[in-house]
């Protein structure tokens, strides 16, 4: 039986899981020159946030804060998986936090196969066969 | 493109563990507690910092040492300033955009100048920050010992590009790896200082501050050690950073990509280890209290140890929080780090037979094997991991915890300084950057959930970022790094390969009298005649004779006999090397009991 069957949730359905904390670091932290948060900056060297054009790994960075944070002494990553919000089109132009159905599949399969919770969320968001195969080409990862 | 030097923003902070600092002083040959007017060095990097002392606020390392010494029961004196005399060529060296006259030893028949190096042995525990080895300090940075770097000494020192980027050796575990290396060559140090001792016996204690110098150069070597002992227990270390100690190791076709990698890294390294020494001296920073984690205090951040469990800790910048500070807290933290630190320089102190007046240990210490598990399997828990990936500070009286989670990874933009300006990093390198950077955070993340107290992460258990291998992978090299000291002795026989001649020359140039041994037996007839015929020749402009006389008389006092010849001498007077070496060469001058050696050296050496 499907781990995502389990809980219920079906492609392009909203769950339960908590909602993300918002993530507003520019409040606190100086800008650079164009306007963008530093995180440091130090003779013409910078890290700054720049949140102006999501990709294909911003989509990856959502999903798994979204399955990450959920996770705490009374929800398991099975259950976080499980109830994941998936996303109904492109994860990059999803509108609220969600996961591409791939996956929850990804995981289910992992899981199912006896791999552990954790790698399992490693195979399936970061691996060879991952659920943002996007991501994965646009960081340049090989297999 | 040519990444400047003032790109790696982070690496700067990190790198430098427990805080060490570089002052230059007006009386600079002072005792460290005299040293008045400081200025800061600059360039704080390079041939400057060796003309420096490394004494003054800031000088975390030191004080570690300071108080190790006090709790091992060591004689005050051994922290005393050294003078050391350098017998040195004619080059200049670009210091600061001004040439001043070289530091690196020379051969002593060809001495051109002497200059003075002053030191206390505790100010060397700082030297992993500032040099690279025991020799480059030697050599006064006028080198480039990194491998794969062909910039100027002063680039080649300069901590955000270039040391910053090879630090991953003052973390966990390969600092292990570091200090046994260096503790091992203290120790067998210490015991060449014993036998040397043994030998000067029957000169009673006219010859003990040659055994005496041999001891506080092993103690140097201890003191480069302990930089890794205390760097091991600064709480910002106690995890598997990325990377290895030789730019060569991390992946690139050209030496400026693997810079680029190495400076990325150390990059994301910083952010783990706490940003503070960076951040609060930013302009939009200093109205803030940086307390960013893993160095700071912070409630979630904790270390686990065989013996003393999970137990908070703090790291640089806090040196003050610790309870052997006044700081009343940390308790677990401070009392192991010292039990090891005294065992390993009582080790020393006691191979060499407490030459400088008997050890007399506090009560309280643990004694423990100073390289062994006790002393190095600390490691950040999973909890502490997740708290590392945020920066934390405080405005006023508003605690900010800025987490960076995979959402804010996923939109960081480095730049760095280049030729051209400030630039991007290419698309490649940042994508990468940001895809790793989810990863590692999430997987922190979850791993801090399933066992907070727990040390996956910190052991490494995350894998590669950016292709490059938590640091454990490099810590049983067989060269732990391409730069690290000779092995002993000191100068290396001559089967040794060319760098290891070169380098052990050096050291035992500039510690000539520690080694006085090793020169008494190098220095043969034809050596002393060279010396001789150097320093009678009235021709040299007078500085340079004045040079040459000191490098006589220095070195032949040691084989002076006070007579006409072998058949007639005082044999109450034998000099240095009739003990140290059977068959050590000698020279004579007439001279009455009453007579200086020194003096009557002098007039050997034809110097008026």
């Amino acid at each position: 039986m499907s781990l995502l069957a389990l809980a219920g949730c079906d492609q392009g359905k909203k769950s339960n899981l908590p909602p993300l904390p918002d993530i507003n670091p520019g409040g606190v932290l100086p800008k650079d020159g164009a306007g963008r948060p530093l995180l440091i900056q130090v003779a013409g060297s910078a890290l700054s946030l720049d949140f102006s054009a999501p990709d294909a790994i911003n989509a990856l960075g959502t999903c798994a804060d979204l399955l990450t944070y959920c996770v705490d002494a009374t929800r398991t990553l099975d259950t976080c998986m499980a109830g994941v919000t998936v996303c109904p089109g492109k994860p990059a132009e999803a509108k609220e936090p969600c996961c591409p159905q791939k996956c929850v599949d990804e995981y289910d399969k992992a899981r199912k196969a006896g791999t552990a919770p954790i790698a399992a969320f490693d195979e399936a968001l970061f691996g060879a066969q991952s659920c943002l195969p996007d991501a994965r080409q646009l960081a340049g990862v090989t297999p | 493109m040519r990444i400047l030097t003032a790109l790696a923003l982070f690496a700067a902070a990190p790198a430098l563990a427990w805080e060490s600092t570089c002052r230059t002083y007006a009386n600079f040959d002072a005792e460290p507690a005299q040293l008045t007017a400081p200025t800061a060095c600059a360039p704080e990097k390079g041939p400057a910092t060796a003309r420096a002392r490394w004494v003054g606020p800031g000088d975390e390392h030191r004080r570690l040492w300071e108080k190790t010494r006090e709790l091992a029961g060591l004689p005050e004196t051994v922290s005393a300033t050294q003078l050391l005399t350098v017998f040195t060529g004619p080059a200049d060296v670009t210091v600061g955009g001004r040439g001043l006259p070289s530091l690196r030893p020379a051969a002593f028949e060809q001495a051109t100048r002497t200059q003075v190096r002053a030191v206390s042995v505790g100010e060397l525990t700082q030297l992993p920050d500032w040099s690279y080895s025991l020799f480059d300090w030697a050599e006064g940075h006028e080198t480039c010992p990194l491998a794969g770097s062909t910039e100027n000494p002063e680039d080649c020192h300069d901590f955000a590009s270039h040391m910053g980027p090879v630090n991953a050796n003052h973390f966990l575990p390969l600092a292990t790896s570091f200090y046994r290396r260096y503790h091992a060559l203290a120790v067998a140090r210490a015991q060449e200082c014993a036998q040397v001792q043994a030998k000067l016996a029957p000169s009673g204690a006219r010859f003990l501050v040659v055994a005496q110098a041999c001891e506080l150069e092993a103690l140097a070597l201890e003191a480069v050690a302990q930089h890794y002992l205390q760097d091991a227990w600064s709480m910002g270390h106690m995890w598997q950073r990325w990377g290895s100690p030789n730019l060569v190791d991390f992946p690139g076709a050209t030496a400026e990509e693997r810079r680029e990698k190495a400076v990325v890294i150390a990059l994301v390294s910083g952010l783990m280890h706490g940003s503070r020494s960076v951040l609060q001296k930013l302009p939009g920073w200093t109205g803030y209290d940086v307390n960013d984690a893993l160095c700071a205090p912070n409630p979630v951040v904790q270390l686990s140890h065989g013996d003393l469990g999970v137990t908070p800790a703090v790291g640089d910048n806090y040196l003050g929080a610790l309870s052997g500070f006044g700081g009343g807290a940390y308790d677990p933290q401070w009392q192991k780090l010292a039990s090891c630190a005294a065992s390993g320089m009582l080790e020393v102190y006691r191979a060499s037979g407490e030459l400088h007046g008997p050890a007399a240990p506090q009560g309280g210490l643990q004694s423990i094997q100073p390289g062994s598990d006790a002393c190095f399997s600390q490691r950040a828990t999973n909890r502490a991991m997740l708290a590392a990936a945020a920066v934390n500070m405080r405005v006023g009286s508003v605690q900010f915890n800025i987490p960076l989670d995979a959402r804010t990874v996923s939109s960081i933009v480095p730049t760095l300084a280049s030729s051209a300006g400030s630039v991007p990093v290419s698309d490649g390198t940042r994508h990468r950057f940001r895809f790793d950077l989810i990863r590692h955070v999430s997987l922190a993340r979850l791993h801090s959930a399933e066992n907070p107290d727990g040390t996956e992460v910190a052991e490494g258990g995350l894998g590669q970022f950016l292709g490059v291998s938590p640091n454990g992978t490099y810590a049983s090299a067989a060269e732990l790094a391409t730069y690290v000291d000779p092995p002993l002795p000191w100068p290396a026989p001559a089967s040794a390969t060319q760098a290891v001649k070169d380098r052990s020359t050096a050291l035992a140039r500039l510690f000539h009298r520690a080694h006085a041994a090793d020169w008494c037996a190098a220095t043969d007839a034809a050596a002393l005649q060279a010396l001789k015929t150097h320093a009678s020749n009235a021709a040299l402009p007078q500085a340079e004779r004045d040079a040459a006389c000191a490098a006589c008389v220095e070195f032949g006092v040691r084989h002076l006999r006070v007579g006409t010849g072998p058949v007639v001498y005082d044999t109450a007077r034998e000099p240095l090397c009739h003990f140290l070496v059977p068959t050590a060469a000698f020279v004579y001058q007439m001279g009455t009991a009453g007579d200086d050696p020194v003096v009557l050296t002098r007039q050997w050496c034809g110097c008026p």
